[in-house]
């Protein structure tokens, strides 16, 4: 499996090619960390030449999303302390990004679907 | 084989190259290699929490009752994944858990899971229908 970063005004890009397996998926895991320890919520996965995806691709995915939302979560929390807001509709997960996962083959998004994935991480073909 | 995580790329290729050979397409090749993965990283993960242990994986094919099977026998503790409770995919992400989902996938891409314990021995067999569209084109 390879790896390509691309950030670009806090947005970021994986270009991820080969497997993601059990073994595989470690590295997968620590780039992603790298990047939200940046801070940076807006990520898209491009799956172009990913060819196979185990569960230990989709656990990784899971901690990811996980992140994202309680990193939200936490930021949504502080702004509503500084401007003691009295909105009462303040929605926390319509402003959580979703992970995108791009240009996926026919194989790895049944994955993706029978697993319910698709529910809580955008993914298209 | 030593049943380490380490080892997948292992059985990866032993199992690739025998699908190769059968003549199944690259989607159900797919398939199968993803249940033996999630098959193989449990034994590796839980079967000898004390100390190293082997797995054996033996690979079969038969035209004539158009099934491929794989078997995996193990002397770690004994584990009936069959029994194991369905995973609910429809949970939100924050009540989601990380186990089950393999052995969810399992059940889902094979055809048959069979598990018996003999002579101090986990055998685990999955096995998948094999009709002529799997074998009418070769492997990516």
């Amino acid at each position: 499996m390879e790896i390509n970063k691309i950030i670009e005004n806090n947005i970021c890009t994986l270009e991820i090619s080969g497997r993601i397996d059990t073994q595989t998926s470690i590295e997968f895991q620590k780039v992603l960390d790298e990047i939200l320890k940046a801070s940076i919520i807006n990520i898209t996965l491009d799956f172009k030449n990913v060819e196979y995806m185990s569960s230990a691709g989709l656990r990784t995915i899971l901690y990811a999303q996980k992140k994202i939302n309680s990193m939200t979560a936490d930021i949504s929390e502080n702004e509503n302390i500084i401007k003691s807001s009295d909105k009462k509709d303040n929605n926390v997960g319509e402003k959580t990004p979703k992970l995108n996962v791009i240009n996926v083959n026919d194989e790895v998004y049944e994955v993706f679907e029978m697993t319910g994935f698709t529910d809580f991480v955008n993914v298209k073909k | 084989m030593q049943a380490v995580t380490s080892n997948w790329q292992q059985v990866y290729n032993f199992l690739n190259q025998n699908m190769r050979n059968t003549g199944i397409n690259y989607k159900l090749t797919s398939k199968i290699l993803l249940a033996s993965e999630e098959i193989f990283v449990n034994i590796a993960s839980y079967a000898y929490p004390k100390s190293l242990g082997n797995v054996n994986i033996k690979y079969d094919y038969n035209p004539n009752d158009f099934k491929v099977g794989i078997q995996f026998i193990d002397e770690g503790t004994p584990f009936d994944p069959t029994s194991f409770l369905n995973f609910n995919t429809s949970k939100d992400i924050s009540e989601r858990r990380i186990g089950g989902l393999g052995i969810f996938m399992v059940k889902k891409t094979m055809d048959t899971m069979e598990y018996f314990y003999e002579s101090g021995k986990n055998n685990l067999i999955i096995s998948k229908i094999i009709n002529s569209e799997v074998l009418s084109y070769g492997n990516k």
